[in-house]
């Protein structure tokens, strides 16, 4: 039903919302264990044992887990038809498609509150719970700024790989040295925070600003952490926003131009026993001979070179070409002079589909001649212009009536049907755009799930602050001033963590992109779409933080004085 | 004989069935410090927290120099609180991932007292209160003395024109106890700061003027104290 195409695209994408939304459970169910140490310090009081105090914080957070699971899969069933119809691919789907199979339920309801278990049982060790009451660890220390080293490695690498990079590829080391960058990135994430909290403790005034920035200097590992599953999303489709549409430009060589309105059918493939000959030299005679009957059509059979077929050839030429088709498709290259035919290596140009890969000419001066009869070679491919539309279509019934079977390149791999190059850009191009739009809505995805995160944390994480926000609030402190506390705290992890990890992602995909493309070519801007996306998804989390804030007015108002 | 800055009459104040006071009366002179004793569940807390416009009273009258307060809205009673009043509870309630300057210096910066002024004036009080040397200290590296040392130069700082003291030693030991109150009362007198202070020890009840014992929710008595300053 899916191309494997779409299967990685959502693979990507799940991946990229799976990591925060892991986050958001554990911070959401750690939290509320930890609310709950005095009620475990009353049950130690009594004689429970600490074991007996995890078993009732692992029943507590299944129960809630589950509740919460079945909730979100009947919000979830509710939103289906609205979801099948929403076209994120381009297309539509039926309610039946976007919904998970009874294991896909079954995994869910068991997966959720195990994580939660995991989360709650994690949060207690923070604390030390005794019959006498409860007892924080001592905070943890500052983050060292070692912690940017792991960053710095990865930085180091991908410049390297960028040194070797090429116009047809990336260098290798580039491809670890992203990866690096990535893990690097959620390595230095807190000495980060606590760094941008000192600048913004320097830069803006007011006690809102000196209360939030001093809180978040203080435990800057918690406040990243709500964040940090949007690293990835945000490095990836930053990325993306950047290489796919700059992508398009360079499929724009002067061969790929030349050759849009021409069909490819290939008749042969390489694999492991070498390359196929193609089809038999009087079956391939017949073939183009009732293509040009058509009407209509230009064909030029490419042939395939005797000892190419041979699993131990070793030469560079696979193919042979008359120098007439040259002379006709000028941009494929042109014969030594006096030649009739020559041998040619037209990997890149049969076997791949980009014309990206044609921007050298397949044959030139330097191919040796090819002095056999053409006709008794086996046709390895046909390209075939055309003069319309109509008789293109002709063409690919055809060859889809009278030409072999299509022949994949991998196991799982759809075949090629023949299409022209200009056909095969577009679908490239259009891919390239689903594969972003499905990035981009993981992008948003995660922004608001670190936005919920966030939220939960500020929420759960009032009760520490509970007793001096409410003297503060009694000393006469609009509630107002607090609000601008909290939306501070949350408002700098996550803007520090969006805009140092897209300004990254950005600066090093414009590098590798120069790198690989034609002098003179533009530096790649991000879309509107992406700054779209980004803003949405920043502004519904920014929502969704507001939410707490009624929570911080019950919590430390005037009232809560007659209880301290 | 001077009019009082603080009065409050027939103050009734319930929470939910339980009625807290059930008719108090009191008056506060300017300048003087006055102790609200009474045993637990009295009352007093309340009434000192009606006092200082915390709560509205569900009856009675509650005056603070000439304006009434229990006709003023929230708005204006937490600006009175921010402008006219300082705090000190029993265990400081400073913001613990704060300096002991910046505890200090935040109501001010609260009061839009710009910053460099602001960080002056609390390292003069912490200075006065014998802190001078913590005031790049976080509360958690503060003894308890220290703290509520740190929270009387926070309440003081403003310029209030009354301080309310919730058990200000309630939480600390006898010795450590003094010193603060000691502290506590010499500023207030120094500055001409009136001084309201919820207590439930005689000792610390000794450093004020007069003392109201609350019982049931009503001012039974209003006395004098023997000396104006504590055991020695």
């Amino acid at each position: 039903m899916f191309t494997p195409f779409f299967r990685y695209a959502f693979g990507v994408g799940v991946l990229a919302v799976l990591f925060p939304v892991l986050i958001l459970i554990g911070t959401a169910t750690g939290l509320a264990a930890a609310r709950r140490e005095e009620r475990f310090a009353a049950l130690r009081l009594v004689g429970a044992t600490p074991r007996d105090v995890s078993v009732v914080a692992a029943v507590d957070s299944v129960v809630s887990a589950l509740a919460g699971t079945i909730l979100g899969i009947g919000v979830f069933l509710a939103a289906r038809p609205w979801l099948a119809g929403a076209g994120l691919t381009g297309t539509r789907y039926f309610s039946a498609e976007v919904t998970p199979t009874a294991w896909g339920y079954l995994v869910m309801l068991v997966a959720v509150p195990a994580v939660s278990v995991v989360a709650s049982l994690l949060a207690l060790r923070r604390v030390r719970i005794s019959p006498l009451g409860v007892s924080r660890r001592t905070s943890p220390p500052p983050p060292s700024a070692w912690r940017l080293l792991t960053l710095g490695i990865g930085l180091v690498l991908f410049v390297v790989g960028l040194l070797a990079t090429t116009a047809k590829s990336i260098g290798a080391p580039a491809y670890p040295g992203l990866l690096i960058v990535m893990i690097g990135l959620v390595i230095a994430g807190p000495w980060l925070t606590a760094a941008v909290a000192r600048w913004c403790a320097r830069v803006l005034g007011g006690a809102s600003a000196l209360l939030a920035t001093r809180r978040l200097a203080d435990n800057p590992k918690a406040a990243f952490r709500a964040v940090r599953g949007l690293v990835l999303a945000v490095f990836l489709g930053t990325i993306v926003g950047v290489l796919v549409p700059a992508a398009d430009s360079l499929s724009a060589t002067p061969s790929s131009a030349a050759l849009s309105g021409v069909l490819l059918d290939t008749f042969s493939m390489p694999g492991p026993g070498g390359f196929g000959a193609g089809l038999a030299p009087r079956d391939g005679a017949t073939l183009v001979s009732e293509l040009r009957g058509l009407g209509g059509t230009t064909v030029y059979p490419l042939y395939t070179l005797p000892q190419a077929a041979n699993p131990n050839h070793q030469g560079p030429y696979i193919g042979v070409v008359s120098c007439s088709v040259l002379r006709d498709l000028a941009v494929l290259g042109r014969c030594a002079p006096g030649l009739q035919a020559s041998q040619a290596n037209d990997d890149n140009l049969v076997y791949s589909d980009n014309p990206h890969y044609s921007t050298e000419p397949f044959v030139d001066a330097s191919n040796p001649a090819y002095t056999g009869r053409l006709a008794a070679l086996p046709l390895q491919a046909v390209l075939v212009t055309v003069n319309g539309p109509a008789t293109l279509e002709r063409v690919r019934t055809y060859l889809a009536v009278h030409a072999p079977p299509q022949v994949s390149t991998a196991p799982g791999v759809d075949a090629t049907p023949p299409r022209t190059y200009g056909e095969a850009v577009a679908i490239r191009s259009s891919r390239a755009t689903v594969f972003e739009r499905l990035v981009y809505f993981a992008v948003a995805l995660t922004i608001l799930v670190a936005g919920c995160s966030l939220a939960v944390a500020i929420g759960g994480g009032l009760a520490d602050p509970k007793r001096p926000f409410t003297l503060l609030r009694v000393s006469g402190t609009p509630v107002r001033t607090l609000y601008r506390v909290l939306v501070l705290e949350a408002v700098v992890p996550l803007a520090a963590a969006t805009l140092i990890t897209a300004g990254l992602a950005y600066g090093m995909s414009v590098l590798a992109f120069l790198q690989m493309a034609p002098p003179g070519t533009p530096v790649p801007m991000l879309g509107h779409v992406y700054f779209a996306t980004m803003g949405a998804g920043l502004s519904i989390a920014l929502i969704v933080i507001g939410v707490t804030l009624p929570l911080l007015n019950r919590m430390t108002g005037p009232d809560n004085v007659r209880f301290e | 004989m001077n009019s009082p800055l603080i009065w409050a009459r027939g103050v009734v104040k319930s929470f939910g069935q339980t009625p807290a006071l059930r008719g108090a009366d009191v008056q506060v002179t300017a300048g003087e410090i006055l102790a609200v004793m009474g045993p637990s569940g009295s009352g007093k807390s309340t009434l000192l927290h009606c006092l200082a416009g915390i709560f509205p009273p569900d009856e009675g009258e509650i005056s603070f120099d000439g304006q009434r307060l229990d006709q003023m809205d929230e708005t204006r009673r937490t600006e009175l609180r921010r402008t006219a009043f300082g705090f000190v509870f029993q265990f400081g309630q400073l913001v613990p991932e704060l300096t002991a300057a910046d505890n200090v210096a935040l109501p001010l910066l609260l009061g839009r007292v710009r910053r460099k002024a602001a960080y002056q004036a609390a390292g003069q009080w912490l200075t006065r209160l014998g802190l001078a040397d913590k005031g790049d200290r976080r509360t958690g590296e503060l003894s308890g003395g220290e703290a509520q040392r740190v929270a009387v130069a926070r309440a003081l700082a403003v310029g209030p024109r009354v301080l309310f003291a919730d058990e200000p030693t309630g939480s600390l030991d006898s010795l450590t106890g003094e010193k603060v109150m000691d502290l506590l009362t010499g500023l207030a007198r120094e500055q001409g700061v009136t001084v309201v202070l919820v207590t439930h020890d005689a000792r610390v009840a000794a450093y004020a003027d007069r003392q109201a014992v609350v019982r049931d929710g009503r001012v039974t008595a209003l006395e004098t104290s023997g000396t104006s300053g504590g055991l020695r």
